[in-house]
C-alpha cells in the first residue's frame, strides 16, 4: 500500500497512492462538515470545524492515541500485533498516580521518578511479551490478549480497584501550577480565534509530531527500519538474509512499550485522574489508526505518515460528527465503515498494482522475445 | 402543559427551602389568561453520558419528555454516550463547545476531568450542568451552572440498616464497576450503617479496630478481620452493573463459600440483582434464608419485593434527575433563581413496606407513566420542595 506510481512505456500512468487517498478522505470530510456548517448548521457564523481552536483541539485529542499508533505500526509492520496497549495504558496511569500520591513503595515517589518508573514498567512488560513471542514463535494475538487481561488485574490490584486523582490541594500535579505542566499551551493564554473560541495548543501535540517524524526516519532511512519491513514481509527470507529476526521482533515490542508509556503520561496529564477505564478499548482506536494509515495486518507494509493521518482522521470523524450534531451511534458506524473502506481500498490498490506489474513484466518479456526474434531473423 | 418549578409539594413542608428559592406557587394546568405569554426558549443542549447505560438514557428521556410537553421550551437535546473513559468526556465537552451548544450536561467519568470540562465551558461562556455523580469536591465546582446526583452513600446506608434488621453478618458485596465512585459510596454507606449502629467491624492483626472507611477502601480479606465482628464482607465482586457478569460472580461466590459461608448479598443495581437472583435460584436458595438487597428501585423490583424474590431495594429514579435538569435548565435560560445542586430524594422499601409505598414510588422505565405522575401531582418533583436536599460542596 506504499507509493506505487510507475512509468510504463514512457507514459505517466495513474499514480496509485493509498496514503494520498486517506489524506483526500480527511480533507474531504473536513470540507463537508465545514460546508454543512456554513449552509445549514450555523449559517452566518464562521465554521468552527476549521477554526484554529478546533484544529488544535483535534490534534490535542488524538495525540496520545497517535503516539501509541506509532508503536503499534512498528509492531504490525514487523508482523506482530499488540492487544494489550489499552490495559497497559491503564496500568501506567494507575501506577504513576499511586506511586506519586500514596506510599506504594514505602514512601511517595517524586513525580519524575514516578513517571520514569511507570514508563520503565511499560517497557519491561512489552519486552516480556516480545521475548515470549519472538523466542517461542507463538501467536502475538494470544500472548498480548493474555497480557491485556493480566495488566488489568495488576493495575486493579495496585490501587485496590480505586480511582486516584492527581490533584493535590486543588492543583493538578501534571497541569498548570503543578509540579510538572505537561499540558502547557505553547500559544498565549486566552488567545481567542476568529470563531471566538479559546485556542489551546498543548506541548504534547509537538511531542506527537516529533515522535512521528522520528519513527518515520527510523523506518524509512535506517537499516534497522528496513529490517523490520523485511521481517514483517517474510521472516524466513529475512532470516536467510542474515537478519536477527528474533531481536528485531523483540525490539518492536520494546519500543512500543516505551511509546505507550510516554503516551499514557500525557493522557494522564489531560484527564488528571487515573482509573482503570483510562485505557479501555484504546487498542481498538490504536490498531484502527494504524490500519487506516495503511499498515497491513499481515506485516511488511505501512507508512508512518499514513498512520499519522489515520490517527487524525479517527479523531476528525468524532469531532466532525459532533459538530454536525449527529447521533453518537453514527460515529461508531462512520469509524467502522472507514476502517472497512480503508482495508478494501488497500486491497484494490494492491491488486491493481500487482496486475500492472504482471502486465509490465509480460510486456518486457514480449519485448525481449521480439528483440530476440528480430536478432534471430537478422542472423 | 407542564409548568416547571411550580408544582405544589405533595407533602407538608417541614423545612424552609434555600434562601434563593422563590416560594412554591399554586399551579393550574394552564397559565392565567391575563399573564403575558412566556417567551419560547429555542435552545440546543449537548448531553454527554459516561456510558451506554439505561439509567442515563432514562434520565435523558425524562428531560426530553418534560421539555416536549412544555410549550415554552423548544429544546433540541443531543445525547451522546461514551465508553466509560475520561478522555471521551473531555473530547465530548470540547466538541460541544466548538459546536456552539447553549448548554452542556455531563454524566461524568470522574470529578477531576469534570473540573477540566467546567474550566473549558466557563471559558467558552457555556453553562455546565452535571448529573448522576457528585463533583462538589473539585475547586472550580462553583463555576458549574447546576447539578443533580443521588447520594449513593445514603442508598448504601438504607440497605445497611435493612440488613442489620435482618441480622446479616456475612455479606457478599457485588459492586458495579470496581473503583467507580457510585459503587464505592454505596459500599461505604452500607458498612457505615453498621458502624453507626454500634456494630463491630472486627479488629486488625495489631488489635486496632477496622473502620467502615478502611474496609470499604481496602476491601480486606475475611481472614484479615479478627475478633468477633458483627459484619464481615466475605466476598467482594464486580458485576459491571450488568446481569450476566453479576450472575457469574454470584454463582462463583456461592460455589466458593458454600451455603453456610454467607447470609446476605448487597447487589448495587437491579440488572445485577436479577443476575444474583438467577444464581441463587440455580443453587436452590431463596430470600427466606438469605437477605438480598439492591439500590435502583425499578418497577420490576417492586414486583420482586412483593413476591419475596428480593429483601429490599431503594427507589432511586433517574427520571427524577431528568426532571431536576429540566427545571434547572429552564430557570437558567429564563434568568430565574433556582436551587443549583441537589440530591433527589430516595425511598427505601422492603417486602413488608412495598404495598404501602408503591403509589408514591417514582417510575423509572415507564417514562410516560412518570410524566403522568408528574402531571397529576402524585409525586413530588418541584425542586423547591424540601424533599430535595441541597448538596454540600465547593459551590
Amino acid at each position: 500500500m506504499t507509493d506505487s506510481g510507475e512509468r510504463l512505456g514512457g507514459r505517466r500512468k495513474f499514480r496509485l497512492d493509498y496514503n494520498l487517498i486517506v489524506l483526500i478522505i480527511l480533507v474531504g470530510f473536513i470540507a463537508i462538515v465545514t460546508i454543512m456548517q456554513i449552509t445549514t448548521i450555523t449559517p452566518g457564523k464562521f465554521p468552527t470545524m476549521i477554526a484554529p481552536a478546533n484544529l488544535t483541539n483535534l490534534f490535542a485529542q488524538v495525540s496520545a492515541t497517535g503516539i501509541m499508533a506509532m508503536g503499534m505500526a512498528m509492531v504490525m509492520i514487523g508482523g506482530g500485533i499488540d492487544l494489550s496497549v489499552g490495559m497497559l495504558t491503564s496500568f501506567v496511569v494507575l501506577h504513576l498516580a499511586k506511586s506519586f500520591i500514596d506510599p506504594l513503595y514505602g514512601e511517595r515517589l517524586p513525580l519524575v521518578a514516578a513517571i520514569l518508573l511507570s514508563i520503565l514498567f511499560a517497557v519491561l512488560m512489552e519486552t516480556g511479551m516480545g521475548w515470549i513471542i519472538s523466542r517461542f514463535k507463538v501467536e502475538p494475538f494470544i500472548i498480548t490478549l493474555g497480557g491485556m487481561i493480566c495488566f488489568r488485574g495488576i493495575a486493579l490490584r495496585i490501587v485496590n480497584s480505586q480511582e486516584i486523582s492527581m490533584t493535590i490541594n486543588g492543583v493538578q500535579s501534571l497541569g498548570e501550577g503543578g509540579q510538572m505542566d505537561l499540558k502547557m499551551s505553547v500559544v498565549p493564554k486566552n488567545l481567542v480565534d476568529v470563531a471566538g473560541l479559546t485556542v489551546n495548543l498543548p506541548i504534547y501535540v509537538f511531542v506527537f509530531i516529533g515522535i512521528t517524524a522520528l519513527i518515520w526516519v527510523i523506518m524509512k532511512y535506517t537499516k534497522y527500519g528496513r529490517r523490520i519491513y523485511a521481517v514483517g514481509a517474510n521472516s524466513h527470507a529475512a532470516y536467510l538474509a542474515g537478519i536477527n529476526v528474533k531481536n528485531i521482533v523483540l525490539s518492536t515490542y520494546t519500543i512500543n512499550g516505551l511509546l505507550v508509556g510516554v503516551a499514557s503520561v500525557f493522557l494522564l496529564s489531560r484527564v488528571n485522574t487515573a482509573i482503570i477505564t483510562t485505557g479501555q478499548n484504546k487498542e481498538i482506536d490504536v490498531i484502527a489508526a494504524a490500519v487506516i494509515g495503511g499498515v497491513a495486518l499481515s506485516g511488511g507494509k505501512g507508512n508512518i505518515w499514513g498512520v499519522f493521518v489515520g490517527a487524525i482522521l479517527m479523531g476528525a470523524i468524532e469531532n466532525g460528527l459532533t459538530i454536525m450534531r449527529q447521533k453518537a451511534e453514527m460515529q461508531f458506524v462512520a469509524k467502522g465503515l472507514i476502517i472497512i473502506g480503508a482495508v478494501v481500498v488497500g486491497a484494490i490498490i494492491e491488486s491493481m498494482v500487482s496486475r500492472s506489474q504482471t502486465k509490465q513484466k509480460q510486456r518486457e518479456e514480449e519485448g525481449i522475445s521480439e528483440v530476440a526474434a528480430e536478432i534471430s531473423d537478422a542472423e | 402543559m407542564a409548568t416547571a418549578c411550580s408544582q405544589p409539594a405533595e407533602e407538608p413542608v417541614e423545612e424552609t427551602p434555600a434562601e434563593e428559592v422563590p416560594p412554591a406557587e399554586d399551579t393550574t394546568d394552564e397559565p392565567p389568561v391575563d399573564e403575558p405569554a412566556a417567551e419560547v426558549q429555542t435552545k440546543t443542549i449537548g448531553f454527554y453520558a459516561d456510558a451506554a447505560d439505561s439509567y442515563y438514557t432514562l434520565m435523558n428521556d425524562a428531560l426530553v419528555a418534560l421539555a416536549e410537553q412544555d410549550p415554552e421550551t423548544d429544546w433540541t437535546v443531543d445525547y451522546k454516550a461514551g465508553q466509560s473513559t475520561a478522555e471521551e468526556q473531555l473530547k465530548a465537552v470540547e466538541d460541544f463547545i466548538t459546536s456552539g451548544y447553549d448548554a452542556i450536561i455531563v454524566i461524568q467519568n470522574n470529578p477531576d476531568t469534570t473540573s477540566e470540562c467546567i474550566e473549558k465551558a466557563k471559558a467558552a461562556g457555556i453553562p455546565y450542568f452535571g448529573a448522576a455523580h457528585y463533583f462538589g469536591q473539585v475547586a472550580n465546582a462553583g463555576d458549574s451552572a447546576g447539578s443533580t446526583n443521588y447520594d449513593f452513600k445514603a442508598c448504601g446506608v438504607a440497605a445497611g440498616e435493612d440488613a442489620i434488621a435482618a441480622g446479616v453478618e456475612k455479606l457478599v458485596m457485588i459492586e458495579g464497576v470496581l473503583g467507580q465512585g457510585s459503587a464505592s459510596d454505596q459500599s461505604l454507606g452500607f458498612i457505615e450503617a453498621y458502624e453507626t449502629a454500634g456494630k463491630s467491624l472486627g479488629e486488625k492483626e495489631d488489635g486496632s479496630k477496622w473502620t467502615a472507611e478502611e474496609i470499604a477502601t481496602e476491601k480486606p480479606d475475611a481472614n484479615a478481620i479478627k475478633g468477633s465482628p458483627d459484619l464481615v464482607v466475605v466476598a467482594w465482586q464486580s458485576g459491571g452493573w450488568m446481569s450476566e457478569p453479576a450472575q457469574e460472580a454470584m454463582s462463583n461466590v456461592i460455589s466458593a463459600l458454600g451455603n453456610d459461608g454467607w447470609d446476605g448479598a448487597y447487589v448495587q443495581n437491579n440488572p445485577m440483582v436479577e443476575g444474583a437472583m438467577l444464581a441463587m435460584d440455580g443453587a436452590g436458595l431463596t430470600t427466606e434464608n438469605y437477605w438480598l438487597g439492591s439500590c435502583n428501585g425499578r418497577e420490576i423490583s417492586w414486583g420482586w419485593a412483593k413476591d419475596g424474590k428480593i429483601s429490599m431495594d431503594v427507589n432511586q429514579p433517574p427520571t427524577m434527575e431528568g426532571a431536576i435538569l429540566y427545571q434547572q435548565l429552564k430557570a437558567y435560560f429564563s434568568g430565574a433563581e433556582f436551587r443549583k445542586h441537589l440530591h433527589p430524594y430516595i425511598t427505601p422499601y422492603n417486602q413488608s413496606t412495598i404495598a404501602d409505598l408503591e403509589p408514591s414510588l417514582v417510575p423509572i422505565e415507564d417514562v410516560p407513566g412518570f410524566i403522568a405522575k408528574v402531571n397529576d401531582g402524585s409525586i413530588v418533583w418541584d425542586i423547591s420542595d424540601p424533599k430535595f436536599v441541597d448538596v454540600p460542596g465547593n459551590w
